[in-house]
This record gives structure tokens, sequence and C-alpha cells, in this order.
């Protein structure tokens, strides 16, 4: 690590922060899921890959111009989000009554497989020519960014800040934060659940669909691209907590990516993944070790027990 | 949908309960509970725990189905409504336990009571009223509710449920956990609101002592009915209500 | 061509098998198990493939890595609420793939390719037709171990903690271990049908055991029926079977067929789970065994043999009966709150003592304390001169001293049998050590016998074979006090056993409290129906703000105006 140019550290740096911010805008839509509706939303990876789909679709069979066609990609996304509450988990949950989360997490796995392997049959399993605006290198000092990773932090960063301000300002916002925060009590005053939960779904669309279209223009589009990246949503929910703002994983997921990068570097481009993993697994470590139970639990309290 | 605070029909009591059997999965808990409010009135509710006191404005709220009987709510039969529906017709309930929202602020939680407030009513002009009545809200208002006293964090949900502009309060056990003193304002704000806004009140309480002196009736529940029904001047001649329990 | 895909048909169903046991049975979800079946896959191709180790010597590492793992992931997260589980098992699983793909020594992405010329037991495994031997021979070897630990004592102990994890550890089973064991041997299970898997591959590659796997061994389990194994052998062989179908059958192209496979797959996960979510196959139920003796007399509807024949020693003075449970100075406090104060208490044998007290004077906290699901700040409770302060809640129950809770929390999916059965102490068959030896099927039935007669004391007998999720609110209660007596526990904790139950019951269980005392056990109970407390209690202690105020009759509790004031509030 002696012989680590400056310039390579600062590059490092760089990308770490692009992935960061990637990695935070997942799991903030992630955790606004997890922590109102309590379903393990795996099938964020279909909601995920299928806005660059849709978008090349319209955009290579139909002729519609980028814009357009990356706006279709992402009301995509935010369809099937709010469709697989309504057509799947809802249902799903309803019959499986006590171990709704397990069923839960089952269907959503398998709907994402199934829906990844229908993108497969219909455009093939290699990537896609997905090509938007003009690629432009820019550099600052020792560090080259193009002009899509100013995008995609830029997009990332302003989905995370209006998510907290929708939260924090929106009368809709301030529902959510309510039956994230007390569900009975929600309840009680005529909240209505379930209608709370469909705008979280859209909003994690919503996130996905964003993320997943810069993400493509950058690197390649193709039917596993969400696989690995809905666990990094995953665990920058977990560890940034879901049940608190949106604002929190910022941190977490921009920490998250300059480890990567650097477990990358100092270890070697192997250990990335696995860098994830084991910080996740240290903290679940000392989550056992310590004996408590964390604060925010998925299983919503049940209706009073007095009579 | 009639407008709040306006008398109900002629002889109709605010809040009209009959024969209600209700309960959770297999678990029976009422059988059988009439009991009415009429507006201005502050009924108690007593019976030792698990006599099915939450269980009957749970399902007075449309929180719970009621299995058969009827509710009504001045005049109208509300069996069948929804929470959503029931509040906008003027009923607000306040939980026993978890009665705010403890990482919201206290402005936030005030809000929220009036997410389903009767059409018509100012927010504004309400927020302004409820603050009054508890200035101490007004102090706190971007302080999370968590992390308020427990009396405090009382006066929230009280404050919660007036957003609503109710014409019922049906308040589960409000004096759980409180100094003397605080319990003895927030029933004095609760004569108040009876007197002054005509609001009918049916108070859940163990504090029965307390809940007496400012009651005008009480039932006594046991085992999911009725077992008395008796003015509250009545009830407080009595030497104690072990016998009750 | 057929061969082939029957070899793959077979090791699937294993796989969604070992995937049952753990999934169906003890109700713990892994999505892991793919990625273990890879390890044992990774294992195999790279001692045999690579470095030429017989194949039965890399089968046998295979094993122990996979088990090794296992016990590692299942220590970190099965102590953690089921949500953390997951993200350790996908987190896991996406972690050991990415390890796959980009280490060389691995074969990166293209994975460890070329293995062949395996033989096992001197069996040459080189066609489809080869490897049918080894691929039934697991399939048969995964099934009859599975079947063991699932359709046993140690199952039921595994279908408790699906069920309730903590009304099976009140019952005085150590939960945690029985998570951590059953994950690390499905672990095994799964490394080694993953070594069988890619020896018959002839390559391991991390595609193969992704996510898609994961999915589909799922689709097999949940179509199967969760927690019937044979449910899952016909869908695993029934799904694996749909793409040479679409290929040879309906002529689908064999890049589309497999693909397509998935999609059927998931439409049939999402079918399953909202037309039928038990599955095609539904669990087994058991139907219970005869008792060995024949003279219990069948008890008709509501009458306890119990009440029909009580002992006649109950009439012990208080004071005179010998102390059984000392409770002393303890203490507990959550942040700032003082939920404890130094509570003292003593539980004399053949007794019945009430607590009572205003809502939240902590009744309840005081039962937690007791049996060690809180730990106090200070303050010992002795049972019988053992220190129970620091035990591990199961052994406080082992120890004697037993509760039951105020939502009741019945096993709903089992029998009212098997609920009480699980409670019988001391089962041979709940052992791994023990279970696989002979004996443990004749040892059940004596358990079963003894379950019955618990029914049989509190007079449900006849509804042995209900399942719980069956019974009025009023029978629940009664077999859970069944299932606390099963324990053989001395001390019995009742949490307000009259509370919910409507007044015909009340009566039934007041009789019920009254027989357990006459068969000399120590009842203490919450309970805020004071006709309750007078009828039964013989000493009565009286709980306000966390501390024990006031002990005596209930007559002399009520006849305090103090007490009153406390109960009621002051005017």
């Amino acid at each position: 690590m002696h012989d680590l140019l400056d310039a390579d550290l600062w590059q490092l740096t760089a990308n770490g922060l692009i992935r960061g911010a990637f990695y935070a805008a997942l799991g903030a839509g992630l955790a606004l899921v997890i922590g109102v509706t309590t379903r393990f939303h795996f099938a964020y990876a279909l909601t995920y890959t299928v806005a660059p789909y849709a978008a090349y679709w319209v955009m290579d069979g139909l002729g519609v111009p980028f814009w357009p066609s990356a706006l279709i990609g992402l009301a995509t996304a935010v369809a099937v989000s709010v469709l697989l509450e309504l057509g799947v988990y809802e249902p799903v949950a309803r019959r499986a009554a006590d171990r709704a989360m397990l069923a839960v997490l089952v269907t959503s796995i398998g709907v994402s497989t199934a829906g990844i392997a229908l993108l497969q049959l219909r455009f093939g399993t290699s990537g896609l020519p997905f090509y938007g605006p003009e690629v432009v290198q820019h550099d600052l000092g020792p560090v080259r960014i193009s002009n899509f990773e100013i995008a995609l932090v830029a997009t990332c960063l302003l989905l995370v800040v209006a998510t907290a301000a929708f939260l924090a300002f929106t009368p809709i916002g301030r529902s959510v934060k309510a039956v994230r925060s007390n569900p009975g009590l929600a309840g009680v005053l005529g909240i209505s659940v379930r209608r709370v939960g469909l705008v979280c779904f859209a909003i994690a669309g919503l996130i996905s669909g964003a993320c997943a279209l810069w993400y493509g223009l950058l690197y390649t589009v193709q039917p596993t691209m969400g696989d690995a990246t809905v666990i990094y949503g995953f665990v920058v929910a977990f560890l940034a907590g879901t049940r608190s703002s949106p604002l929190r994983a910022l941190p977490v997921g921009i920490g998250l990516g300059l480890l990567e990068q650097g477990a990358s570097i100092w270890l070697s481009v192997q250990w990335a993944q696995t860098a994830v993993f084991t910080v996740l697994a240290v903290y679940l470590a000392v989550l056992a070790g310590k004996g408590r139970m964390p604060r925010f639990q998925l299983v919503r309290p049940a209706s009073p027990r007095k009579a | 949908m009639s407008a709040p605070n306006e008398a109900p029909p002629a002889g109709e009591p605010l809040l009209d309960v009959r024969d209600l059997v209700a309960g959770y999965g297999r678990k029976q808990v009422l059988h059988g509970v009439g009991l009415r409010v009429g507006a201005g009135e502050i009924v108690t509710l007593m019976g030792h725990n698990g006599a099915g006191k939450t269980t009957a404005i749970r399902s007075v709220l449309g929180a719970l189905r009621p299995r058969s009987g009827t509710v009504r709510i001045a005049g109208r039969d509300t069996t069948r409504d929804p929470v959503r529906k029931v509040v906008a017709a003027g009923v607000a309930m306040i939980p026993s336990e978890r009665f705010v929202f403890p990482d919201l602020s206290v402005h936030d939680n005030l809000l929220l009571g009036a997410a389903n407030a009767p059409s018509g009513s100012g927010t504004a002009e309400r927020l302004a009223t409820v603050k009054d009545l508890f200035p101490i809200l007004a102090e706190r208002a971007r302080q999370p509710a968590g992390s308020m006293s427990g009396g405090q964090q009382r006066m929230v949900s009280l404050g919660m449920a007036l957003m609503a502009r109710p014409r019922l309060l049906l308040l589960d056990e409000p004096s759980l956990g409180l100094a003397p003193s605080v319990v003895e304002t927030i029933f004095g704000r609760l004569r108040d609101l009876a007197d002054g806004e005509h609001l009918g009140i049916l108070l859940l309480e163990q504090n029965v002592k307390q809940a007496l002196t400012i009651a005008d009736r009480a039932y006594v529940m046991r085992s999911g009915q009725i077992i008395l029904e008796e003015t509250a001047e009545r009830m407080r001649l009595r030497p104690d209500f072990w016998d009750l329990f | 061509m057929w061969i082939n895909y029957l070899d793959q048909a077979l090791l699937l169903a294993a796989l969604a098998v070992t995937v049952n046991l753990l999934v169906g049975y003890a109700g713990q979800v892994s999505v892991a198990h793919a990625a273990f079946a890879g390890i044992g896959g990774y294992t195999i191709c790279f001692l045999s493939g690579e470095h030429g180790w017989p194949y039965l010597a890399s089968l046998g590492v295979a094993i122990l890595i996979a088990t090794a793992f296992g016990i590692v992931v299942g220590l970190i997260a099965l102590g953690l609420p089921e949500e953390f589980l997951i993200l350790m098992t996908l987190a896991f699983s996406l972690a050991i793939i990415g390890i796959f793909a980009t280490f060389d020594a691995l074969g990166g992405v293209m994975g460890l390719t070329g293995v062949g010329g395996l033989s096992l037991f001197g069996l040459e495994l080189d066609s489809p037709r080869d490897w049918l031997v080894p691929s039934a021979a697991v399939l048969v070897l995964v099934f009859a171990v599975s079947r063991r630990l699932g359709e046993s004592p140690y199952g039921r102990v595994l279908k408790g903690v699906r069920e309730d994890t903590v009304a099976t550890r009140s019952l005085g089973k150590n939960t945690f271990g029985y998570k951590v064991g059953i994950f690390a041997i499905t672990s095994g299970m799964a490394g080694l049908i993953g070594g069988l898997y890619s020896g018959w591959l002839g390559q391991a590659t991390p595609a193969a055991f992704g996510f898609p796997l994961a999915m589909a061994v799922f689709a097999m389990v949940i179509v199967g029926g969760s927690a019937n194994l044979t449910g899952s052998v016909v869908a695993g062989v029934a799904l694996t079977m749909i793409e040479p179908v679409l290929r040879e059958g309906l002529g689908v192209q064999s890049s589309q067929a497999a693909l397509l496979q998935l999609v059927l797959y998931g439409v049939l996960l999402v079918l399953i789970m909202i037309v039928r979510p038990q599955g095609l196959f539904a669990e087994r139920r058991h139907e219970p065994a005869a008792p060995e003796t024949g003279d219990a007399p069948p008890a008709e509807g509501g009458t306890a043999r119990a009440v029909l024949a009580p002992r006649e020693e109950a009439a012990v003075a208080y004071a005179d009966a010998e102390v059984v449970l000392r409770a002393e100075g303890l203490s507990k406090r959550f942040g700032g709150i003082t939920a404890a104060k130094d509570i003292t208490l003593e539980l004399r044998r053949g007794t019945v003592t009430a607590l009572v007290g205003p809502n939240g004077a902590g009744k309840t906290t005081a039962f937690n304390l007791l049996t060690g699901t809180v730990v106090p700040d200070t303050g010992s409770v002795v049972l019988n001169g053992v220190e129970l302060v620091g035990m591990r809640p199961d052994l406080v129950v082992r120890a004697g001293l037993v509760r039951t809770f105020q939502d009741v929390r019945l096993l709903n999916r089992l029998t009212c049998l098997e609920n009480v059965m699980l409670a019988v102490p001391g089962q041979a068959g709940e052992r791994l050590g023990r279970l696989f030896a002979p004996g443990v099927s004749r040892a059940d039935r004596a358990v079963a016998a003894q379950a019955m007669e618990w029914l049989d004391f509190v007079g449900l007998a006849d509804q042995a074979a209900t399942p719980a999720d069956a019974l009025s609110y009023g029978q629940s209660k009664l077999v859970s006090l069944a299932r606390a007596l099963a324990t053989r526990g001395e001390v019995l904790l009742l949490d307000e056993p009259a509370s919910g139950v409507d007044a015909a019951w009340v009566g039934t269980m007041l009789e019920m409290v009254a027989a357990v005392r006459a068969e000399g056990r120590t009842v203490c109970l919450v309970e805020h129906n004071l006709d309750v407390v007078r009828e039964l209690a013989d000493h009565t202690c009286f709980m306000e703000l966390g501390e024990i105020t006031a002990a005596g009759t209930i007559a002399e509790l009520t006849g305090s105006a103090r007490l009153a004031e406390a109960y009621f509030g002051a005017q």
C-alpha cells in the first residue's frame, strides 16, 4: 500500500462516493418499504431491472427519444412496484397470517426470478445496447469523472433528500411516518395503513428505477443487474435503520461504497463484495452478542391483549 | 353527514350501543353489551382488567367489527363503518398504551389527529384552540412526543383527539401511570370540555374514585357484560368497590 | 437424455427435502442453502477435479465445510429476529457467489469445469445412468434422516420453535440450540447434495448456485407442501421435469426452456401461496397413539378426572406449609423506570398465592423476573435450594418453575396431544445423539400416554387429536394448563388463568387450579378478577408501582382503606 499513488487514492475515493450515493438511495427506498409495510421486498431487484428494459423497449422498438423513454421506464418501475404489493404481497400476506414475512419473502424471490426470466425470454440473456446522451469525461484534478456519474450522484442525493422532505413536510408523508411509528394508533385515527403502504411502494419503485437507468447508461443493462444491487440495498436499509430518516442511509451507503473500494485496493478486487458481507456479519454478531433485541420490530404489535 | 357539535336529534343519545357481541378470533369477549352516552355527559365504564372495556370501545370505533348488535352515533347506524368514517362522524379514541407517535414532533402528532377530521373544520384554528387548552404543547411543538413526560404525552394524545373535532371521546385509562396532580389537571379539562363544548365522554378508568368525581353516570362490566348502571352520585356513596371487581 | 434429467430431479428433490426440514418444520428461512450446496460443489470440483482427491473423501470435506459455515451463520443470526436471519442468509449467498466468481483458483466466472472420472465405492461415474444410483442413494439418505428428525420428538420441538419460540422455551427446551443444530445439519446435507450435483454436472459455476436455484427449491417446498417431505420429493421431481417436457414434448428451444421453467416456478409459487398456502400435500398430523394402559377412562365432555377425584390433603394450613420458592430483593430498572423494586416473595408447597394490584403494578414483570426471561439487576430466586437467577430460562423450567401465558400461546398447528407431549421432560428422542438409536418410538408412545393423562386431568382427553387452533378459548386455556402440568414443574406461575373466558369456563378453571393444588403443587397466579382470587388464594400479595406493599388473605387486603385507595384511586 506504500506504492499507492495519491492520484489513485483520490480516484478511489471518488468512486466510493459515487457508489455510496447509489447504495444510499437504494437503501433509503427499501428501508421505507420495510419500515412501513414490513414486507421483505426482494423483488426490488425486479422493479430496478425493469426500468431500463422498459425504456430500451420503447426507444428501440417504437423509436421514442431517450428522455421520454426514460420517463416511461420510471413509470414502469413504479407501476410494477405498486402492482406487486396489490396483486402479490397483500393477498399472500393475508393468507399466510402469522407467517406473513416468510411467505412474502419466498414469493418475492419467486416473482423476481420469474420476472427476470421473462425479460431474458424477451430480450435475451446478454446485455442490451442501452445508450442515451453522449458520455463526457471531466478531469477534476487527479479525478476523472463522467457526466453520467455526476448525474447518478446528483439523482441519488436528490432522491434521498426529496424522500426525506416528503416525509417531513407533506400530509401524506406525515401519515407514512405515523404508520411507521405506531401503526395501531394510526389505525385508530382512521389513517389507511394500506394506502400508505402503496405510497411507499411507489416511492421505492421510483428510486429503484431512477438508479437503474443511470447505472445502465454508466455500465451495462443486463437481466441479472438487480441481484447484487438489491442485497446492498437491504444491507444499507438495515444498517441505517428501517424506521429512521432516509438521510441516515447517506452516511451508511457512502461508508459501504468507500469500504468496498478500500477493500478492493488494500486486499484485492475479489474481496469487495465479501467486505460488505463481513461488515453485516460483524454488525449482527454484535447485536446477537449484546443479546438485546434491536429497536425495530418488523412484526406489528398485535391488537391489544387486554380486552 | 351532519356537522360536528350539532345536537343529535331529539331523544337520541350521542352514543347508543345495543346488544353488542364482539371478540378476537375464537375468543368472544363481549356478550351483549348496551350503553349510552349523551352530549355533554361523562360516563365512566368500570370493571376489572379483561372484563371487556377496551373491546367495547374498539367496537364502537370500528377498529373491531362487532359480530352482532348495533352502534349508533347521534342516531346514525355506524356498526359496520370503518374507523375512518366513524372518526369523520365525530368519534375520537385514545388508547391506554402507545397513544402518541413517539418519534414524531408534538406538532406532527397534533396534525395527524386531524387526518380524518370532519370536513369544513379549520385545522389551523383547531390547532390554536388545542394549544390554548394545553400551553405546554405550544412550547414543545418541535420536540419529539416520545421525549416528553408521561403526563405531557397524555396531553399530546388528548390534543390529538381534539384535533379531530370530536363530539364523542373514548378514553382508555387516561390516568395510567400519572401522578395524582396531573390526573387532576387532565380530568379537570375533561369536565370543561363536556360542559363547554358539549362533548360526550366515555371514560374507562381503574382510578375509579377520581373518575367518579367528574362523571355523571357509571357502568360496571364483568366478563363481557354490564352488571350495573348507576349515577355517579350514588356510586360515590359506596364505601368501596371490591365487590364489583 | 431423460436419465440425465432424472439424476437432476433426484438431487433437487433431495435439496428440497433438506430445505423443507429447515423452513417447513423449524420455520427458519434460509436463502443460503443454495449457496451451501455451492460450497459442496466447489469443494469436490476443487479437491477431486483439480487435485485428484478420492471423490468420497472430498464429499466428506464438502459436508464438513458446509456444516461449519452453517454453524457460524446460525450462531450469528438465529438468536436475532427473523428478518435478520433472512438478511444474513441473503448477504451470505451474495458473498459466497462473489467469492466463487472472482477467485482465479476457483475458475472465476467460468467456474471449475471438466471434472470427470469420479468413482464412488468402485463404481465408475461416467454416464448419466451411472449417476442414478448415487443420486437415488443420496435422496434416500437425506429423506430418511430428515424424516427421522422431522417426524419424531426432535421434530416436535422443531415445530414448536416454528409455531412459538417463546412458548416452546417456556416448556424447557433450548430453542436456540435446536435452531443452530437444525441449521447446521441442513447446511451439511446441502453441502453433500451440492457435491453430487457438481459431480454429475462435471462442473461448478457461480451461476448454478445463485438465487434462481434458491427460488427453484423454494418453489418445490411450497408447492409440495410445507412440513411434508413426500410432497417435496414429488414436487421436486415434477417441477424439474418441466424443462425436458417443454423441450422434448413441446419443442421449445433449449435456451428458452430453462427460462420458461423459471417463469412457471414463479407463477406456481404465487398461485399456491394465494390459493393453497399449505401446499399440495398438507402437513402430516399425528394421530394420538392410544395410551398403553387401557384403564384410563374416556372423559366425557368437560368433566375432568381431576375434579372427580381430588386428593384430600389439600387442607394444609398456609402458615404450616413448607416454603418451596423464595425470591428476595428482586429489582429491575428499564432505562429510568423502576419496573420492580425489592420484590420478596415466598411460595409454599400445596398453596395458591395470588398477586393482585392495579394495572401496570409490575405483576407480569415479576413473573418474567422469576422465570429468567428478564434478568433482575439485583436479588435472588431460590427454588428448593437452587439459585435460579442467571440460569437460562429453559433450565429454570427444568429446575421446576413453569409458567403459563395470559394470551395462552398454544402451538396452533399441532394437536392438543402434541402440545402436551412437547412439555414432557427428559425425552430421549429430543436429543440428536439418541434419536437414531432404537426404542425412540416406543418411548414416544409412553410420552403420549403421559400427555394423555394430563389432557384427561383437565377433561379434554376427547380433544387429543384436535389441532390447537380449533379449540374454544376456554379449552385452549385448559390445554395450556395441561401443558404446564406435563413439565412436572413443581411451581406453577399462572398468568390470568381465568381472564377472557366466559362465565361458564371460569368455574371449570377454578376447579382445575384447586385440583392442581390438591396434587401438592405450588401455584402463584396473577388475576384481575377478584372473585377468582377470593375463591382460590390461600395467600395474597398486593403490588403497586413495582413493589409488594402488603400481603395477607384477600379479605385482609380488601379491608384496608389504603389499598382500596391504591386500587381505585383517591378521591
